[in-house]
């Protein structure tokens, strides 16, 4: 048995019987961003549900989706209660916005998922990028084990800056 | 179901006792210990012995003995007991249940409580005897980001309402000012002392856009209330307090990480409103005092809009010019609320409010030959009264999440 995955000192279980997790952070794994498309209504979801929470239906399949989005909202954490995040305060998580599926199936929904900003190469600190509400992001993986990556959010200026 | 009042049971049952063992960062106590103290001194406020009790409703983060425990503590055998998992907008829910169980005939009189050893024990934003970092299930899709306490996770909510409304940390400090004025003139507060806006915002920054005093403090408290049918609450000690409506728990359609479903300026309580006041036959008009969830200062803010207290955008302006202290036209968190008096999930603010609707707020106003308190109504710092004048109807709008909550309207009886 290899050790645990960790993570920023974090350790990750995956329920075994947690399916949906497993193929979501697998697919992360291969740096690709796949949400569950409901069989029924056809709508995406995050973040993975044995449900649709749309229409009820238990019926998916997974499908690749664009990684780009934008920062709907964010906070910078300057207290980290968990020991492991002490070394990076402060750190920004950012609500990230997709293009797709925005005010479906009501006004003010949308898919969003909620990430560290980072560096293009996954860096929490993200010194002096410029980034704000409507900044436009891409997703970038952090590789954790052979099974999963965690997504992380990166301005896109920087990216191009950096590279 | 439609939103509505159809089969409601209007004032159908009362809040006939409260029980309050003291809000500390050291209890000293088991929380067993303090359930049992909080509900004896409950039951001895409605004039009760333990054995009228016949049911108990508690919750807790697993941070709580289970009610069965603490009936045989108090020599009670109940007809029902239950434990419920979870922390703010809980309260509310408990006292739900506790309608339909008297309403239903299942039981008599209810004892709806909490205990906690929020600050010596178990830490709500994850620290101490959480913090262990095994990340599974749900929690995967947050807590490796950092994101775990409720401040880190709520504040993305006030972040996008401030860019939505401009609502500024300015007018949020305003809802610790004004209730800093309320502990002062509460014994029983935890945090007594006057503070500034200037204060608020020059303490240190937490979560953007929370600094430290925008934040309440975990505090080990025991809080209990009694519930009994209509018939049976003249009876009691106390002035009744009726049941007016409550909504025991609304989500949003999803709720996984509170973001899902927008617009996030708004909580859940906008599925709440319309049924809430349909069922009291009130609207926020006719509401004298609010309690308004204040794990946070835009909690506060966010659920008074969301309540139709005020305009939805406003809420900076409405906790911020005055209305809410006091003596200003509708106060809120007379007791000093969670960020002053002391952290319960919100079971001390029902307590406040049901102080408020007997007219006997425990401040420091002098005491009669009768033992009665003799309110002034002086809410100035010297004059040192927290009674609100004439108190008819109170609302409880309570927090659990952004995504999740509950509420409440009291009357006097």
């Amino acid at each position: 048995m290899a050790d645990a995955p960790r993570y920023l000192g974090y350790e990750l279980s995956i329920d075994p019987q947690d399916t949906a997790s497993r193929d979501f952070f697998r697919f992360c794994r291969e740096h690709q961003l796949h949400l569950q498309c409901c069989g029924s209504c056809s709508r995406l979801r995050y973040p993975p549900s044995p449900g649709c929470p749309f229409c009820g239906s238990d019926g998916y399949t997974w499908i690749p989706v664009d990684g780009s989005g934008v920062i709907h909202s964010y906070t910078e954490v300057h207290h980290a209660v968990s020991a492991p995040m002490k070394p990076f305060v402060p750190y920004v998580v950012a609500i990230v916005e997709l293009a797709n599926q925005r005010d479906d199936p009501a006004a003010g929904a949308a898919i969003r998922i909620p990430g560290n900003l980072v560096t293009a190469d996954g860096n929490l600190n993200i010194g002096d990028l410029r980034w704000g509400i409507d900044s436009p992001v891409r997703i970038v993986f952090s590789d954790v084990s052979d099974e999963i990556a965690i997504p992380l959010w990166t301005p896109l200026e920087a990216s191009r800056f950096i590279s | 179901m439609n939103a509505g009042a159809s089969g409601w049971v209007r004032d159908a049952c009362a809040i006939v006792g409260i029980g309050e063992t003291g809000y500390s960062k050291s209890s000293g106590m088991t929380t067993r210990a303090l359930a049992g103290a909080a509900i004896r001194r409950a039951v001895a406020d409605a004039g009760m012995r333990p054995a009228d009790i016949d049911g108990l409703l508690s919750h807790g983060m697993n941070d709580s003995p289970v009610s069965n425990l603490v009936a045989a503590d108090l020599g009670i055998r109940p007809n029902f007991f239950m434990d419920c998992v979870g922390g703010g907008a809980s309260a509310e829910a408990l006292v739900a249940l506790a309608v339909g169980l008297i309403v239903t005939g299942q039981c008599r009189t209810v004892a709806v409580y909490r205990a906690m050893n929020g600050f010596s024990g178990t830490r709500t934003g994850g620290t101490n005897r959480n913090a262990i970092p095994v990340i599974s299930g749900q929690d995967l899709y947050s807590r490796p980001f950092g994101w775990s306490s409720p401040a880190q996770t709520f504040a993305p909510c006030f972040m996008r309402h401030m860019h939505d409304f401009g609502t500024r940390s300015e007018q949020a400090a305003m809802v610790r000012v004004f209730q800093s004025e309320h502990a002062a003139k509460n014994p029983k507060a935890l945090y007594r002392a006057p503070v500034t806006a200037d204060d608020v915002l020059s303490s240190r920054m937490i979560a953007t856009p929370l600094h430290l005093l925008d934040c309440c403090v975990e505090t080990d408290s025991g809080t209990c209330l009694i519930i009994t049918g209509r018939e049976h609450a003249h009876d009691c000690r106390c002035h009744p307090v009726m049941i007016r409506s409550v909504l025991g728990r609304v989500c949003k359609p999803r709720n996984d990480l509170h973001f899902e479903w927008g617009p996030i300026t708004e909580s859940a309580a906008v599925y709440a409103k319309d049924r809430l006041w349909a069922q009291a036959g009130l609207g926020p008009d006719d509401v004298d005092v609010t309690a308004a969830y204040d794990a946070f200062t835009y909690t506060s803010l966010m659920l008074l809009e969301d309540y139709g207290f005020c305009a939805k955008g406003e809420g900076g302006g409405y906790v911020s010019d005055g209305r809410t202290r006091l003596g200003g036209s509708r106060p809120n968190n007379t007791s000093g609320g969670l960020l002053c008096e002391g952290y319960s999930n919100g079971m001390n603010l029902i307590i406040e409010n049901v102080r408020q609707l007997r007219h006997d707020a425990d401040d420091g106003c002098p005491i009669d030959s009768t033992g009665r308190r003799v309110h002034t109504h002086d809410h100035s710092a010297a004059g040192g009264c927290r009674q609100v004048q004439d108190a008819e109807v109170a609302a409880n709008l309570a927090w659990g999440n952004p995504g999740m909550g509950s509420a409440s309207v009291l009357v006097r009886g």
